[in-house]
């Protein structure tokens, strides 16, 4: 467990200011749709737009890093587009 | 036994056997559980009720489920339970009907109709009478908390004066979105009234069904269950996947796993705190004789 902390820590560590914003756009999500709660539509839009920004920060991270490679940017479309489409499908839509 | 620990190790875990990244984490299989996703949704939007029925996603709002939430709560309370009333139901019907057909979402029309016209129309003379309303919900138990949560929407739940309930759950647009909607009425008849024998909700049979009134059959081939499952289980390999690599060092071209980790846990969060929650009205209806 110890060792999972430090490699948590030194993987935060290698970015925290990318890590710091892709978690503060995570807790922006989860409260506009604390807001926001039993409006389909928004809950939609805001759905989308956090697999955006979390793609977004994919692309920019391993630009930044210099680890761009088509590989890991489809990793990041691939597991936002997923799970966009299953809350998509929870929602009817 | 060693060959399942082989199949575990090698989908599940980095190692020689997967290019030290687990399987499941592959670009291709990846694209598998993307596959699948657009096919549901795909099926999602057809018209055909078979494929919605083994491939639909099953939810819980249903007027049986309901009205034994509801009775359960007032039986924790020491309430007698409501019998189930089908003018009452009828009467539901009615609001929920017109509050698609003019666009409103409230106790009240805009044109100034109330809850008890909808009763009266159905021709149950009332005692008292109640209305709660919800809507978005995707699970019954959700809609049942919400109202206990709210003051006055609890005080209709546990009215002792009121012996009898009648609901509706529909699907339809709603301030240009599709919306589900949830009316509960509450009433005690007069004494005068020749009451309708009452029918149980499995009896009665609601003109419109909601999309998600379909209770979690065998048949359904995706729950909300499988889908949280499923989410855990990806943060669950990609931990371990992150810790393995870090502990033999491997150095390899792949995305971050920490972030993963974060958007799944995210959406989890939203799934399990926001997203299953629909909302109620400000407050609940009632009126009782002069």
């Amino acid at each position: 467990m110890r060792h999972l902390l430090n490699l948590i820590k030194r993987e935060l560590g290698s970015a925290p200011g990318q890590y710091l914003w892709l978690i503060i756009m995570g807790m922006v999500f989860l409260t506009l749709l604390s807001v926001f709660q039993g409006q389909r539509t928004v809950t939609i839009l805001l759905v989308i737009g956090f697999s955006f920004v979390y793609m977004t920060w994919g692309l920019i991270h391993h630009g930044r890093s210099r680890t761009l490679h088509l590989k890991n940017v489809l990793e990041y479309i691939i597991i936002g587009f997923t799970f966009c489409f299953i809350i998509l499908l929870l929602l009817g839509k | 036994m060693n060959q399942l620990k082989k199949w575990l190790a090698h989908f599940f875990l980095p190692g020689e056997t997967n290019n030290f990244q687990a399987k499941t984490l592959h670009l291709d299989f990846l694209s598998v559980y993307l596959a699948i996703a657009l096919i549901l949704v795909s099926f999602a939007k057809t018209n055909l009720p078979a494929f919605n029925q083994v491939l639909g996603v099953a939810t819980d709002i249903s007027i049986t489920r309901l009205t034994e939430l509801t009775n359960a709560e007032r039986q924790q309370h020491q309430l007698a339970p409501l019998t189930y009333n089908e003018r009452l139901a009828e009467a539901a019907r009615g609001k929920a009907q017109d509050m698609f057909a003019k666009n409103y979402w409230s106790h009240y029309a805009p044109d100034g109709t109330t809850p008890w016209d909808f009763i009266l129309a159905a021709h149950y003379q009332y005692e008292y009478a109640g209305e709660n309303l919800a809507k978005n919900f995707m699970f019954s138990q959700g809609v049942i908390d919400a109202w206990m949560n709210s003051p006055t929407h609890r005080e209709n739940m546990l009215r002792p004066q009121y012996t009898e309930m009648g609901m509706a759950v529909m699907n339809g647009m709603l301030n240009g979105e599709e919306t589900t909607l949830v009316v509960q009425m509450f009433g005690r008849p007069t004494t005068a009234t020749t009451v309708v024998s009452s029918q149980s909700p499995e009896q009665s049979q609601p003109v419109v069904l909601a999309k998600h009134t379909t209770a979690a059959a065998p048949g359904n081939f995706l729950s909300f269950d499988l889908i949280i499952a499923f989410i855990v289980l990806l943060m669950t390999v990609l931990i371990a996947d992150f810790y393995i690599a870090g502990k033999l060092k491997i150095v390899r071209l792949n995305g971050k796993n920490l972030a993963h980790f974060l958007f799944l846990g995210f959406v989890l969060a939203g799934l399990l705190l926001f997203i299953t929650q629909g909302s109620i009205s400000h407050y609940a209806a009632f009126i009782k004789p002069n």
